[in-house]
């Protein structure tokens, strides 16, 4: 199986703070990877350098065999084929769920100005065929008929499919998620590790994803990398995870090593932190 | 009794505020417009006496105000009486200052009221004691108005601005009715002098009021009924009535005379500035302060090109001919593609601006703009100070012909130019200039706006970051939006400046720029029917009124507060694009889509059925 991502070595720097910090990686198509760690382990900082959002002062990261994206802008990257949600929730909350859809598809649309003033056939038709996608996108996550609310008045989990409905929208290859989960019951979770796996065997998509659920993420997941301070500190299979001391002694502590079966049956345990409470955290994960 | 203090501050706030607006004189301005007046016979003739001034109305507006922020949604007996008590406390103020500000002034001993307040004449106290007990009523109508249904209350609401604006503007009714011809005896049950009458009053007030009403009962009825009909049907409804839409306008110089074109050309001008602005600051959210240096690249150019005082007339090619001024309708694409020019040039340096940066930045460049058409520097190509002068008018070819015919004595059939038939350089032909330009900017912004540029520009406004992360290019979105509304303000500026004839430097300043945006935010963000009504309600009336110049600005701050409070989202809001329930679209997705199986929604939609299965 090839790699539909891979980076290398890649690190980030903010001042003195070493947010991510030679961090290496390489996902294998059509699969649900998960990132996991404690809180300001620099997940969402490795997020961020994948999409071009920050630029890495080192490594490369390299897409689909082909394409090098250090260094390329976030709607380049996402033109290329990777598409993300967001740990807080941000749709364009002005805009109708349709018109959220519309914008993710905006690099696939390809009527002028002119085109759109006049209104030319082509235009017109292919308006007609983003508007019919949309709807379909909107059926496929299970918001048809809300498709004219304004994403700000839609109920917090359908904000968060309406999230992952743009994200689709941009036809990715790879799917970024960033805490798909997060404020859900166990029943909602359970509707959305459904859902996830629908994306990656329906649509033939690539998933990574951060998660603090460890239950979920032991679910899910085909491959893990934990990261602790900025550094991939474990990667494997879930089962292989569960059983490492590095990845328990990252999320209890010290001398919680002995205590490995509690670990595999800890649920969410994945917000406590080491003793030591004086570590800096990086400034996107606050 | 602890709740009736609210009522008691408030109403000595609301009795400073009426003595405030006295004091700056704005009531005395305005003393002379009345709204509704009655005859009255004094000494055996009948005089028209006024029943009801524009300073009376606007004290009641403002204790009406008062009093409805402070009751309750239900109020009690108890809040009526706080209600009256407030209204009386604000009377007493304005009372008492009818009483001692004239002692204030003559007392002899050095200090006089008037050496602070000018405006604090005689004629000002005469003014305030004419109402100064009547303010009791308007909390009284607050408190009535709290009982009566929502929809009732919408009627008499309407009601009532119909009558406040008519009768404010009585005297240029009676302008426009002299001008196309109607007798005044017929009118005089409506309009006596420069006044409604009791009748015009109530008949006026009744039929909005009703009409109001009707409209708001019988709308889902008719609504209902349209949408049960075939969309060509509907199709056909909403041509005929833009067709409709499209003789009233064409006609309307006809019927507006000479002075009010003139008015009408003023609100063109900031209507195509404020289609303009709007892209920029409504659909992509980029707050631009110097917009006005599109309007002035538009006026100087066309200046340049067209004034045969310009260094260009004079100038000539490497064959020794003279270049020559050129006619406005070459000169006019010049003008555009410069404004775009700029409005690109401009974009580049900001891109990486945000919010307040991005104000700060522009609102330097609009100024440098003018600085540069004011200074020695430039004075021998722009004129510096003295600006440009003998800026030939617009000649339409179209009506130009209408011309000849009449100058030869040959009786035009009922076209176009009949219609505005009045000589050769009359207000009314720029306004069939102001009103295509206007047509087109609006259309364009409409067509933009629901279309992927459009969405663009609304997720840049929404949400920068996410925006480029939907693959969105922020460069070419910014810049774009940037240029074409750079395009609609040197369009404005070309026709603004054939128009004046001179332009000079200082009708280029900041105050321009916060015009149209104050009408962008009054009439609502990114709505486009919001810059036509912004345009008219900021531009269009005070020029109506003309002794309000002097608190033009003053009355912008006023308006501009009170509807960030009390409806942020401007007069006419701009309303989400209904798009999963389609009432009436020209192309529908079923027919469009059908041709392409294999399009590429079909993955998706396979695998959602999938899903569902």
């Amino acid at each position: 199986m090839s790699a539909v991502l891979e980076a290398r070595h890649v690190t980030k720097r903010f001042g003195g703070l070493t947010a991510v910090d030679d961090m290496s990686l390489a996902i294998p198509e059509g699969v649900i990877y998960s990132v996991i760690g404690p809180n300001g382990a620099g997940k969402t900082t490795f997020f961020n350098c994948l999409t071009g959002f920050y630029l890495p002062e080192e490594g490369q990261i390299e897409f689909d065999g082909r394409h090098r994206l250090d260094g390329r802008r976030t709607d380049q990257i996402t033109r290329l084929g990777i598409a993300r949600t967001y740990q807080n929730i941000r749709l364009f909350p002005n805009l109708t769920a349709i018109e959220n859809i519309l914008v993710g598809q905006h690099s696939h649309l390809h009527a002028s100005l002119w085109g759109v003033i006049f209104r030319t056939r082509a235009a017109r038709r292919e308006e007609a065929a983003a508007l019919d996608e949309a709807c379909r996108l909107l059926d496929f996550v299970g918001l048809s008929g809300d498709g004219d609310v304004l994403a700000k008045h839609l109920a917090y989990g359908d904000q968060r499919r309406l999230e992952i409905a743009r994200a689709l929208a941009t036809k990715p290859k790879l799917l970024l998620l960033d805490e798909p989960m997060a404020g859900m019951n166990p029943a909602e979770k359970d509707t959305m590790i459904a859902f996830i796996r629908r994306l990656r065997d329906a649509l033939g998509i690539t998933i990574l994803l951060i998660e603090h659920d460890m239950k979920v993420v032991m679910t899910i997941s085909d491959g893990i990398s934990v990261m602790d301070f900025g550094r991939k500190i474990a990667e494997g299979r879930p089962a292989a995870i569960q059983r490492d001391p590095l990845v328990i002694e990252a999320y209890l502590g010290r001398g919680a090593v002995e205590a490995v079966e509690a670990v595999a049956a800890a649920d969410g345990g994945a917000d406590r932190r080491p003793a030591s409470g004086d570590r800096p955290t990086s400034p996107n994960e606050a | 009794m602890a709740v009736l203090t609210p009522y008691g501050r408030r109403g000595l706030i609301v009795g400073g505020v009426i003595v405030f607006l006295g004091l700056v004189g704005l009531l005395e301005a305005f003393s002379t417009r009345s709204i509704i007046n009655v005859l009255r016979t004094a000494g055996g003739k009948p005089v028209a006496v006024t029943l009801l001034s524009l300073p009376e109305l606007l004290a009641l507006i403002v204790a009406f105000v008062a009093v409805r922020g402070l009751l309750p949604a239900r109020p009690r007996a108890l809040d009526a009486f706080g209600a009256v008590g407030c209204g009386a406390a604000a009377s007493a103020v304005t009372a008492a200052f009818v009483r001692l500000g004239p002692a204030l002034g003559a007392g002899g001993d050095g200090f006089e009221l008037r050496d602070v307040f000018i405006h604090a004449t005689p004629e000002l106290f005469e003014v305030l004691g004419s109402f100064a007990w009547h303010l009791p009523l308007a909390a009284l109508a607050a408190v009535a108005v709290a009982f009566v249904r929502p929809d009732v209350r919408r009627a008499v609401t309407a009601g009532a601005i119909a009558v406040a604006l008519v009768g404010v503007l009585s005297d240029h009714v009676t302008i426009l009715l002299d001008h196309n011809g109607v007798p005044r005896a017929s009118t005089a049950w409506f309009l006596r002098g420069k006044s409604l009458t009791v009748a015009g009053a109530a008949t006026l007030f009744g039929g909005v009021a009703a009409l109001r009403w009707l409209g708001e009962r019988f709308r889902p009825v008719a609504d209902r009924r349209l949408a049960a009909r075939p969309a060509r049907d509907r199709r056909w409804l909403r041509r005929g009535g833009i067709a409709l839409a499209g003789v009233a306008l064409i006609a309307l110089p006809r019927f507006a005379g000479s002075y009010h074109s003139e008015v009408l050309n003023q609100v063109g001008l900031f209507v195509l500035m404020g289609l303009g602005l709007n892209i920029v600051v409504g659909f992509a959210g980029m707050l631009d302060l110097g917009y006005v240096a599109f309007f002035a690249l538009g006026a100087y150019t066309m200046g340049v090109l067209t004034s045969p005082e310009s260094f260009l007339a004079a100038a000539t090619v490497p064959g020794g001919q003279p270049v020559g001024p050129v006619g406005f309708w070459l000169a006019l694409p010049v003008c555009i593609v410069v404004a775009v020019i700029a409005g690109t040039l401009l974009g580049v340096p900001v891109l990486s601006l945000r919010g307040d940066y991005l104000a700060i930045v522009t609102l330097g460049f609009g100024e440098i703009i003018r600085v540069l058409a004011l200074s020695e520097w430039l004075k021998p190509f722009l004129g510096g100070s003295l600006g440009l002068k003998r800026i030939p008018p617009i000649k339409v070819p179209w009506l130009a012909i209408g011309d000849g015919c009449a100058a030869r004595g040959i009786d035009v059939p009922l076209c176009v130019y009949r219609l505005a038939i009045d000589g050769p350089d009359k207000p009314q032909k720029l306004f069939y200039i102001l009103l295509a330009g206007c047509v087109v900017a609006a259309f364009v912004a409409l067509r933009l706006k629901d279309s992927r540029h459009g969405r663009a520009w609304m997720a840049l406004r929404e949400d920068e970051d996410v925006a480029q992360a939907m693959g969105i290019d922020l460069v070419r979105t910014k810049l774009m939006a940037f240029a074409i509304g750079a395009a609609f303000s040197g369009l404005s500026g070309a026709i603004f400046a054939p128009k004046l004839v001179s332009i000079f430097p200082h009708s280029f300043n900041l105050l321009i720029s916060i015009n149209i945006l104050a009408l962008i935010i009054v009439g609502g963000m990114g709505s486009i029917p919001g810059v036509i009504v912004g345009a008219l309600a900021l531009v269009g009336l005070p020029e109506l009124l003309r002794e309000f110049a002097e608190y033009r600005l003053w009355a912008y701050g006023i308006v501009l507060v009170v509807m960030m409070l009390y409806r942020p989202e401007g007069m006419i809001p701009s309303t989400a694009t209904l798009r999963e329930l389609r009432p009436d679209d020209d192309a529908s997705p079923g027919d469009a889509a059908s041709p392409s199986p294999a399009g590429p929604g079909t993955a998706v939609a396979a695998a959602g059925a999938e899903a569902r299965a």
